[in-house]
């Protein structure tokens, strides 16, 4: 899960990690919270890229003007996201940018990364000068130490004070790394201003599979309502833009079949993984997503089951009796039993995924949604 | 021969007792797996498939003389019990569970990469050697001995593709899958070595998916170190924009992680890159035909 820029700097402010005066503003009275000095800066609480160029940061130098861009940015959508937090930050006189960050990634399992060149997508900084980009792979097991903060402020051309103050910021954002769970934490731009460093946004990705041990960890504010209906039952779901639903069971096998609609010249209504060992109950609740989409008209069901058993998919199917056609594509784990089901119950069975997918796409145009 | 696992490799199962455990031990041994010991705290004296249960790995070990270890533990006590297997030098350490925080994956690879120990995993199907020795979850009997490595992030998407070649008329020597974590034990690069220096081995098959940059470096890695023919399959060409952890995560590997970018890498390295699963089997015949 992406935390919000005002959850990362809550955070933040508990890791001792130096950010300017601010407030979170939800609705137009709580304005009147906000006793910060003029001017300030308004952020959209949105959790897409390039919330700038989109309108959804913007300067207000008195309070008339704040009331005024607060109330505006309430109506926005950012990328199709509607504005319901904003975040009123005191502006700050920036004399120049760095960029930090840590994560675990694959080849370097544990990474610190630093960059003179902040404020900016730090990719692009990255294919066009990788010189200005600090990495260093940090040990397991001893973790972070101050010194590995040091050699990373003399690249960023620190001096002085500020060079303790960087490897500071550096050793209190790895511990949040390594405490909260985190897979990516990340200041950028981390802001040389008269006070000394600041975080000016931060971003922090936390890993899903360790809700169990925090508590403390917001729910995901970022999903769509039919996303989060889809986590609650257990399933994963992607809207797209074509008229086949495709449901299937294993991340690889669904991508695999969206891209098997696409070669037979039709385009997928989404994306819908049953996981491992999904329930009748489940491929219904499924198949209930997915016809919410009105631009479905047909369903291809492609399941090679291993721990899942396709007597329990069949039950789901003939229960739910989707009102527009479905082609199914059934093997592995219990097949004799599913196909029996579904023949009994008028349904036609496929044991190649091609043949189910075809059938699917040329069963479009026959029954109404 | 076939990599990794034979019909040499003793298998302890931790976590033998559950639902999962039990299950799949019933399913290993009648593939004819050598399932030798289970591992359930507090369970020792126990049998589960006939199989003798201990409280501890290293009673295990002692009594049986176990060699491998496969993992169907609960993800919050996944890597206490990975430490316990890697710290008594079971190879491989295959571990099946998914949603295992990734700090603690990083902590149980950090240990395993000292102590020399392969980690399998975690969230995999874990790997088969048909007809000698199968340490995961997969269906048996689409499988069938033959000359065809294959190695792969996905679990359903092998198994469809393992099968079309067991139609097809060839088999497999080994089928690994690495499962699909942001941090995995083995990588393309470690199985593409294996299946290298593998005798029973002819040609090899790669199975990828978006996101990351693991297929993109598999595919200069090919290019310098690897004989054999390979031929690649790329599921999500189609996929939506994935919800990725963003840039810096694409920075390190220096790659958008989308299909087009693996399969244009794969392609450059001379690599074949079938469109449809379907069309693996043919290509590999060709190369079996080339030899």
């Amino acid at each position: 899960m992406r935390l919000l820029e005002y959850q990362a700097m809550k955070f933040f402010g508990e890791y001792s990690i130096p950010a300017p005066g601010q407030v979170l503003v939800e609705k137009e009275e709580d304005l009147e919270k906000v006793s910060l000095p003029f001017p300030v800066v308004l952020k959209a609480q949105v959790a897409v890229g390039g919330r700038g160029k989109a309108g959804g940061v913007q300067l207000a130098s008195n309070e008339e003007e704040l009331r005024e861009k607060a109330r505006q940015m309430f109506q926005m959508q950012i990328k199709g996201i509607p504005v319901r937090k904003i975040l009123v930050v005191e502006a700050q006189k920036v004399e120049k940018e760095f960029y930090l960050s840590f994560l675990l990634d694959r080849k370097h399992m544990l990474l610190f990364l630093a960059s003179p060149s902040g404020g900016v997508d730090i990719e692009e900084v990255a294919a066009r000068n990788p010189e200005l980009i600090y990495q260093r792979k940090i040990d397991t097991w001893r973790g972070f130490s101050p010194f590995e903060g040091k050699i990373a402020a003399k690249f960023l051309g620190l001096s002085g004070e500020l060079i303790s103050q960087f490897s500071r910021i550096a050793f209190n954002l790895f511990r949040l790394l390594r405490e909260k769970d985190m897979q990516l934490a990340e200041i950028n731009p981390l802001a040389l201003t008269p006070q000394g460093l600041v975080a000016l946004d931060g971003k922090l990705i936390f890993d899903d599979n360790a809700y169990f041990r925090h508590p403390e960890m917001p729910p995901d504010e970022s999903l769509t309502e039919l996303e989060k209906e889809a986590k609650e039952v257990g399933v994963a779901y992607v809207e797209m833009d074509g008229d086949v639903a495709v449901i299937g069971c294993g991340a690889g096998l669904v991508l695999a079949s969206l891209d098997l609609v696409n070669h037979l010249g039709a385009r997928p209504a989404n994306f819908l993984d049953l996981g491992g060992g999904a329930s009748s109950e489940m491929v219904k609740r499924g198949m209930e997503i997915v016809l919410r989409n009105p631009r479905v008209k047909s369903i291809f069901m492609n399941i090679f089951a291993g721990i899942t058993r396709c007597d329990e998919i069949a039950r789901g199917i003939v229960d739910f009796a989707p009102k527009i056609p479905i082609s199914v594509r059934m093997t592995g784990t219990n097949e004799e039993e599913g196909i029996r089901i579904l023949k009994e119950a008028g349904y036609e069975a496929f044991s190649s995924m091609e043949e189910a997918a075809e059938q699917a796409v040329l069963l479009r145009g026959k029954g109404g949604n | 021969m076939a990599v990794l696992i034979n019909e040499n490799t003793k298998i302890l199962v931790q976590g033998i007792t559950g639902n999962q455990g039990r299950f799949h031990t019933r399913s290993m041994l009648q593939a004819g797996s050598k399932v030798v010991a289970g591992v359930t705290p507090g369970k020792g004296k126990m049998e589960v498939e006939g199989v003798p249960v201990f409280d501890t790995v290293e009673e295990a070990v002692h009594e049986t003389g176990a060699n491998a270890a496969i993992l169907f533990v609960p993800a919050p006590f996944a890597k206490d019990a990975a430490f316990e297997n890697i710290e008594a030098h079971l190879n491989p350490v295959v571990i099946i569970t998914e949603h295992v925080p990734v700090h603690d994956t990083l902590e149980i690879l950090t240990l395993a990469s000292a102590q020399g120990v392969m980690v399998i995993g975690p969230n995999c199907p874990g790997l088969i050697s048909p007809s000698k020795c199968k340490m995961g979850i997969m269906p048996t009997h689409i499988f069938k001995e033959g000359n065809i490595g294959i190695v792969s992030r996905s679990g359903t998407l092998t198994y469809e593709i393992a099968f079309q070649i067991t139609r097809s008329g060839l088999g497999q020597s080994t089928c690994i899958g690495m499962g699909g974590d942001p941090l995995v034990g083995l990588t393309y690069t470690d199985a593409l070595t294996l299946f290298e220096g593998d005798e029973q081995t002819k040609a090899i098959v790669l199975i990828g998916e978006i996101g990351g940059g693991m297929e993109e470096e598999a595919a200069s890695f090919i290019i310098k170190h690897i004989k054999k023919p390979v031929v690649a399959y790329i599921a999500g060409r189609t996929a939506p924009p994935e919800k990725r952890m963003g840039h810096a995560g694409a920075i390190v590997s220096g790659t958008s992680g989308s299909a087009q970018g693996k399969i244009k890498a794969l392609r450059e390295a001379g690599i074949p890159v079938a469109d449809l699963p379907s069309q693996i089997p043919e290509i590999l015949k060709e190369f079996l035909r080339e030899k």
